[in-house]
């Protein structure tokens, strides 16, 4: 039984395993590609966090994949849905690596902070993982008891790469309100 | 002779062309990177989703409210990451990752050592009223709580 004025949030990351093999084939192409992306970048002087526009995908209404990931699809719109007083509002999001098969990646985290209005009311555990699958974060609490709230939840999306910093995506929900 | 100044004149451009790059290399410096990527956010935010977002990207004081919905102080950004990558670092080393989102074990470790690594919340002078755990706590609650964490990362840390 849900709490009354409680949102449930989840953000998921996800790598599709069938896909990987055509990213194989397509890997030196891919390489050739980037490697003239990063020499035009250089030669430009662009700063390192326009980098990440050469590497990633703009597609998502909520998130985008990661540095040196390429975008595969996400799941169709989902409009918050009320189970009983609770509101869930997600979207699974699937991207790839560009790597040869190899993970790109270090490791992938997700948290999910829970906001009344404009304030903080909750954070939630940071999810993690160094391996080709989702993590997600699913929760649900009372930020602020009784009357109408108007409720919502940011997710952060890192992906980090051995000896580089953790790049960070920030992704939110709509607001709820709820009674 | 004619080889040398063909030489000359293409060093002479090659520096010119490094040191335009650099000068606007410390041209853009200036304007720094977000500290987060927020490309495709919807179109429309509400205000408060804006005035949020912004405090990510700033480091600005985030307000934050008890479990009651009064307003209590204040917490940074960078507080909180930093001290939730500690703990989910100290989970990666001496743990195991998340099995999925109601881990139970997971959870309650990752709490613990939260209890244990509290941010404080600090009012707009600067005096801490209370700590972020996972939520507001007051001072003398947080007291009471950590007895039971310490037993917990006792009992699931190896």
């Amino acid at each position: 039984m849900e709490r009354p004025g409680s949102v449930l949030f989840r953000f998921g990351w996800q790598v599709l395993p069938d896909v990987e093999a055509s990213m194989v084939r397509s890997t030196r192409k891919a390489w050739a590609s980037v490697a003239v992306g990063l020499i035009v970048v250089a030669l430009s002087a662009c700063k390192a966090s326009e980098k990440v526009v050469v590497d990633s995908v703009e597609t998502s209404s909520w998130v985008r994949c990661a540095l040196g990931q390429s975008f595969v699809g996400e799941a169709g719109d989902d409009q918050p849905t009320q189970y009983g007083a609770a509101t869930e509002a997600w979207r699974d999001y699937f991207c790839v690596n560009e790597d040869t098969g190899a993970l790109w990646w270090d490791r992938l985290d997700v948290y999910a902070r829970k906001y009344h209005g404009s304030y903080l009311c909750e954070t939630s555990a940071t999810y993690w993982t160094t391996t080709s699958r989702s993590v997600s974060v699913s929760d649900s609490a009372v930020c602020a008891p009784g009357g109408s709230s108007h409720i919502w939840a940011m997710g952060i999306h890192g992906a980090s790469r051995p000896g580089a910093a953790i790049q960070r995506e920030v992704s939110i929900t709509p607001e709820v309100t709820s009674t | 002779m004619t080889t040398r100044r063909t030489l000359l004149a293409t060093a002479a451009a090659a520096s010119a062309l490094v040191a335009a790059g650099a000068v606007a290399a410390s041209a853009g410096s200036d304007d720094p990177a977000p500290r987060y990527a927020t490309a495709n956010l919807p179109a429309e935010v509400t205000p408060d989703q804006r005035t949020a977002i912004e405090a990510l990207q700033s480091d600005a004081p985030i307000p934050v409210q008890d479990r009651t919905g009064t307003p209590r102080g204040f917490v940074r950004d960078s507080a909180l990451t930093a001290r939730d990558e500690r703990v989910a670092g100290t989970l990666r080393e001496r743990f195991r990752e998340p099995t999925g989102p109601d881990d139970r074990d997971y959870l309650e470790l990752f709490e613990a050592l939260r209890v244990l690594d509290p941010v404080p919340v600090v009012d707009e002078g600067g005096t801490t009223v209370g700590y972020w755990t996972h939520d507001f706590n007051e001072i003398d609650e947080l007291a009471k709580l950590e007895p039971e964490a310490r037993a917990t990362v006792q009992r699931l840390l190896p």
